[in-house]
């Protein structure tokens, strides 16, 4: 029986999610919680198997932080980061946290059900894209490396001058990349771009 | 003798000339004795200190005096007041014309023998109308980085109620589609299988509608209850004495300190017990925890920090509580947690912290 531990803060994702669990036969669900710092001592025992992992958890607890701790204190467990959230970090960092799989609770194509089965037989699934949304006129695809950095950087409410040492260029640089996007997005102010993001989950600095 | 014999009769013809060279300056100019008496004042200069006196220049001393008694806001450009480095000072004057226009007035002693008093006049209205569009821009950019700031610190709340709305929409969806379904199959002949999988279908949608998970059970406090549940789930049990935070910044670093607390306690110690003593006075909470761990396997002083307790420590100091770590036959953290919305009596935005994940 496999020993899974539930991290989701919205009562509905959670409650689908334990049903799902429920209908399936080799699934123990040992406890379900809203934040993933909690999370992180309930593993400390060595008895869960399997963690799902939400990354925006209640009180601002990361689930990509926690996850990195898990995989730290208790190697063995896995953890599956579930998200509905395009935020284009987010793939990245659970990979660097060492994080087994990642399921995309929107867009995915594959049910939660399959991932679990998939990570539990040691075979991870990892999305091979993150999801676009449209910001402005734009399609985020069509961003930069760099234009993500800026977005993300000006999101955490960072000066020019504090991009520019932050990303190693001159300021001049960042105003560039600000008037791209600018012109990419349709927007007409760094304001409404940021507001844009973050509203459709594509910039999350906090997690 | 002859050469300057030569020159004499062009004398008052070159005069004119300097003269009408000076006048059409579009500055001021006005060139005194160290007393004040003027030697040389341009025409500009003259309309200038007309426009604000009421006269022409008469004499520099008296002229600068009443300049700098010009203060009603009419008048005056006040220090600081969108000039930047064109700012006021002791031989700097900046005055608003009654035509709208913005002169800059400045005094200096021309070194010599004799010495000079030279008074310029500078018409800077450009250059002042764009440092007030500057100081207006800027005070937007502040005002839209507040903005920006405050969706953030809401930005996760927006996204859990997002999220809510779309398992929400998905439930509706599956009600909807049994409901369209069992239509379809009252007004057409369908198979055995074709209702056996509406059954389903409908078992499905009211066992989600109707179910009522574990995870309802919920007391009061649940973030307090949650830990308390980990806590027991790792054989670690908290006592809580005192009243813990209600505030809801304060109640989120109380738990994180427990939370801190209890990890180390089980991971270090092999604790199975962790008291939290609470105590309010004057507007703070002072909380201590210890652990029933075993003493040897503390580390003596002082304690080292590690990420986790390094990272709550930060966490603390932004949010205006102080935090301590003391070893003395066991670790106890010991903190003070205003009670008051933490961080926002310094009107600091956590930048720093939100730059972490």
């Amino acid at each position: 029986m496999v020993r899974v531990l539930v991290v989701e803060d919205s009562k509905v994702a959670r409650d689908a999610i334990l049903r799902w669990l429920g209908n399936a036969a080799n699934y123990e669900v040992a406890a379900a919680l809203e934040n993933a710092a909690n999370a992180v001592v309930a593993c400390m025992g060595g008895h869960i198997d399997l963690v799902l992992m939400d990354v925006c958890t209640a009180d601002d607890e990361s689930g990509l932080a926690a996850a990195a701790r898990i995989k730290e204190i208790s190697p063995g467990t896995r953890v599956v980061i579930m998200t509905s959230m395009p935020e284009h970090s987010f793939v990245a960092k659970a990979r660097a946290a060492h994080c087994d799989s990642f399921w995309y609770k929107e867009y995915g194509e594959t049910g939660l059900l399959d991932v679990i089965e998939a990570t539990m037989r040691g075979e991870p699934v990892w999305p091979d894209e993150t999801p676009t949304v449209t910001l402005g006129i734009l399609n985020s695809a069509e961003l930069t490396r760099r234009e993500l950095d800026v977005i993300r950087l000006l999101a955490q409410g960072c000066t020019y001058e504090e991009i520019a040492a932050d990303l190693t260029v001159s300021i001049n640089t960042v105003k560039y990349h600000i008037k791209n996007l600018l012109t990419k997005t349709g927007f007409r102010s760094t304001l409404q771009l940021v507001v844009e993001a973050v509203d459709k989950g594509f910039v999350l600095p906090k997690y | 003798m002859l050469a300057c014999a030569r020159w004499l009769p062009l004398l008052p013809r070159l005069r004119g000339s300097i003269r009408e060279s000076i006048d059409s300056l579009p500055e001021g100019v006005c060139l005194c004795r160290p007393g004040g008496s003027p030697i040389l004042v341009n025409k500009k200069m003259n309309e200038v200190v007309a426009h604000l006196t009421g006269h022409v220049v008469l004499n520099a001393v008296t002229l600068w005096s009443e300049l700098s008694g010009i203060s009603d806001r009419s008048g005056a450009v006040l220090d600081g007041d969108h000039l930047g480095t064109w700012s006021p000072g002791e031989d700097t004057l900046a005055l608003h014309l009654p035509d709208g226009s913005v002169w800059q007035f400045m005094r200096r002693v021309l070194e010599g023998t004799p010495r000079y008093l030279q008074i310029e006049a500078f018409d800077i209205s450009k250059l002042y109308e764009y440092a007030k569009d500057l100081s207006e821009a800027n005070a937007l950019l502040r005002e839209q980085g507040a903005r920006q700031r405050a969706l953030l610190s809401n930005i996760a709340g927006i996204n859990r109620e997002k999220e809510l709305l779309s398992f929400k929409m998905r439930a509706h969806n599956g009600l909807g589609s049994c409901l369209l379904m069992t239509q379809h199959l009252r007004s057409a002949a369908g198979s055995s299988q074709d209702r056996a999988a509406l059954v389903d279908a409908w078992r499905g949608v009211i066992s989600g509608l109707t179910t009522a998970p574990r995870s309802d059970v919920r007391g009061i406090d649940p973030s307090r209850d949650e830990l308390d549940m980990v806590a027991d789930m790792v054989g670690c049990g908290i006592e809580y004495h005192g009243e813990p935070p209600s505030e809801p910044r304060a109640a989120t670093l109380f738990l994180a300190a427990v939370r801190e607390a209890l990890t180390n306690a089980v991971r270090h110690a092999g604790a199975t017990a962790v008291a939290v003593r609470t105590t309010k006075r004057d507007g703070r909470y002072h909380v201590e925890i210890s652990d029933n761990g075993s003493a040897e396997a503390h580390a003596p002083e002082p304690v080292r920090e590690g990420v986790g307790l390094g990272s709550l420590r930060r966490r603390f100091e932004q949010e205006g509580a102080t935090f301590e770590a003391r070893s003395s036959g066991g670790v106890t953290l010991v903190m003070d947690i205003p009670a008051d919305d933490c961080g926002e009596a310094n009107g600091t935005t956590d930048v720093e912290g939100v730059r972490t994940w």
